[in-house]
């Protein structure tokens, strides 16, 4: 396993694993999260995983870089990359692609040189690995993407996308919970309200998970839509093991 | 015993500390803009340094007690005009029941902290009390203030103690009269290697201007391009408080408050934590010059910082109403050598804060 550890301003550090979009370097990322939090490093407020680095948030009057580096260091050398054990969870997502609800659709065939129906079988053909959340709540960056519909993001990010909003950036697919500016290339949308601070669990999903998104109609989008309103939609989700 | 709000200003929220361990799920921290003012505003009243104050954007709320009350303003050169009789920023002002409160704005600074002693009777959402707009959560009710919204207050009692001798030194913020560049210390990285020698120099050569379209998320700065040797995407990583992103323009957005907490730009560097107070107190229009600074460097300015601050707090605690004409003669002293030594010369470099 290798490593480097970067300043990120005064206040937090990056440990880089990788540089991919990769499940063996997100394992070892999440490896290192739960390892790390269980060390209890002091000083340490909080972790952020992302696809192959692991940011430490920690508060530099009561330890400095130099330290928290060097401690890091030792801890990473004891850890155990066998310990990590995950079975597959995935949650199912309906998304209603193209027209109103995905006006990126185009732009996407376009450069995929594809039709709109093979774009989304493609984009719907795939479990994700969730591996990680970020950039706003419940916001998911999944990998797995099928590269033949890669695209690069909006050189200018939009002012307004509406929560549902699911894009493609570059090789990444993912999500938008709530109402956001942002740069990614909108495809569809789901229904499904991933983001709920009335609801026990807010956010439907952890990194770790899996999920599946299944092409429904406009007809279908309303009438699931109807039923999240009244609170009476049941998520759908796979469990193995 | 409440605050009404008679009117609310274009955009006030309620901040603390901020909404913190929960990046992991993607939910920025929020909180306050400018820490040291709202620290202070809450010190000065006698409440916890990280207690939920008002905070407002240029212009201040129109607010109403039911009895009276210690407040404060910090955060720029604002004042508190409590039923026609004016006090400047940076003291504490005891406001008498029915009194209507309002806000002046000077020339200097954009976004102000309002204390209330005895704190505000918000309820805490995943350990804090600040206003995430985004997610609608925190503060009161997830969003900014309405007029006709009433906010009780925790401890009432705390109005019948009067702390209006209470003064914290006012902080030296940039002008927009000011002709000098304001510079602003970062920590180069974590992506600097995607620049190229050009575009680092015209990073850290260039002058850019802080633009309308700036908030609490972040602010949108514009000025020559940076280069990079190939695009400005990056595989999303991890963002603080003051990460400055080049994005696809090639012009740097520096990460704010109400930040997402991952992105995909590439960042050039990291405001220290000692100048994003400062910055964030900057208008549209205004300024800046990049100047890069070690990890190292920068710790010792927080700690040194911390030091400072706490030795304020103590001399606050210790001096009492007795001792107001001490304070003030030494205020006064302190302006004058302000006033006597001067101000630099036109288009010369300044750095932020007190040396």
């Amino acid at each position: 396993m290798e490593y480097k550890i970067l300043p990120v301003g005064d206040s937090a550090l990056t440990i880089v694993f990788g540089n991919e979009i990769d499940p063996e370097t997100s394992r070892i990322v999440r490896i290192a999260r739960n390892y790390l939090t269980n060390q209890n490093i002091e000083g340490v407020n909080e972790y952020v995983q992302t696809y192959a680095t692991l940011m430490v948030h920690y508060d530099p009057v009561t330890v400095g870089y130099d330290e928290l580096a060097a401690g890091i260091d030792a801890a990473l050398a004891r850890m155990d990359l066998t310990s990590d054990h995950m079975k597959k969870h995935t949650i199912v997502i309906p998304v209603c692609y193209g027209g109103e609800f995905g006006p990126d659709l185009p732009t996407v065939c376009e450069h995929a040189g594809l039709s709109a129906e093979e774009v989304i079988r493609r984009h719907s053909a795939v479990d994700y690995l969730i591996y990680m959340l970020g950039f706003m709540p419940g916001f998911v960056y999944l990998g797995g993407m099928d590269r033949s519909i890669s695209t690069p993001r909006l050189r200018n990010p939009r002012e307004r996308l509406e929560a549902g909003s699911v894009g493609i950036a570059a090789d990444q697919t993912g999500i938008y919970p709530l109402v956001s500016p942002g740069g990614w290339q909108i495809i569809g949308r789901t229904p499904l309200k991933l983001y709920d601070h009335d609801r026990e669990k807010p956010i439907l999903y952890e990194a770790g998970e899996y999920i599946r998104f299944v092409p429904i109609t406009e007809a279908e989008y309303a009438a699931i839509r109807k039923q999240v309103e009244n609170g009476t939609y049941e998520y759908q989700w796979i469990r193995e093991g | 015993m409440a605050m009404h709000v008679i009117n609310p200003g274009p955009r006030t929220t309620i901040q603390d500390k901020g909404r913190l361990g929960y990046q992991n799920s993607g939910f920025a921290p929020s909180g306050f803009m400018d820490r040291v003012a709202s620290r202070m505003a809450n010190v000065l009243v006698g409440n916890d340094p990280s207690e939920a104050v008002l905070e407002f954007c240029l212009i201040g709320p129109v607010l109403c007690f039911d009895e009276t009350v210690n407040i404060a303003v910090c955060g720029g050169d604002f004042g508190i005009d409590a039923g026609g009789r004016i006090y400047p920023a940076d003291r504490a002002v005891r406001v008498p029941a029915g009194t209507t409160v309002r806000i002046t704005t000077g020339r200097v600074g954009i976004y102000g902290s309002i204390a209330v002693g005895g704190g505000l009777d918000i309820p805490v959402v995943m350990g804090s009390r600040s206003t995430n707009l985004r997610c609608g959560i925190g503060g009161y009710r997830g969003r900014a203030l309405m007029a006709g919204d009433t906010i009780m207050l925790r401890s009432p009692e705390n109005g019948l103690k009067d702390m209006s001798w209470r003064r914290m030194p006012p902080r030296r913020l940039v002008s927009p009269d000011d002709p000098d560049i304001t510079r602003v210390r970062v920590i180069p990285g974590p992506q600097e290697e995607m620049f190229t020698q050009e575009g680092l120099r015209t990073f850290y050569e260039s002058t850019y201007e802080i633009t309308p379209r700036s908030d609490r998320m972040g602010y949108r700065l514009t000025g020559p391009k940076v280069e990079s040797k190939g695009g400005y995407d990056i595989l999303s990583d991890g963002i603080v408080n003051g990460s400055v992103q080049i994005s696809g323009t090639g012009e740097p957005i520096v990460m704010m408050a109400d930040r997402q907490t991952t992105g995909g730009y590439a960042k050039i560097a990291s405001l220290i934590n000692v100048d994003i107070p400062l910055f964030a107190q900057l208008r549209p229009g205004q300024k800046v010059q990049f100047e890069r600074c070690t990890v190292q460097e920068a710790q010792e300015l927080i700690r040194k910082a911390d030091r400072e601050w706490k030795e304020h707090c103590q001399k606050l605690e210790e001096s009492g109403p007795p001792q107001i004409k001490v304070i003030q003669r030494r205020a006064a002293a302190a302006e004058e050598e302000r006033t006597r030594r001067g101000r630099g010369k036109a288009g010369a470099v300044k750095r932020f804060g007190r040396r």
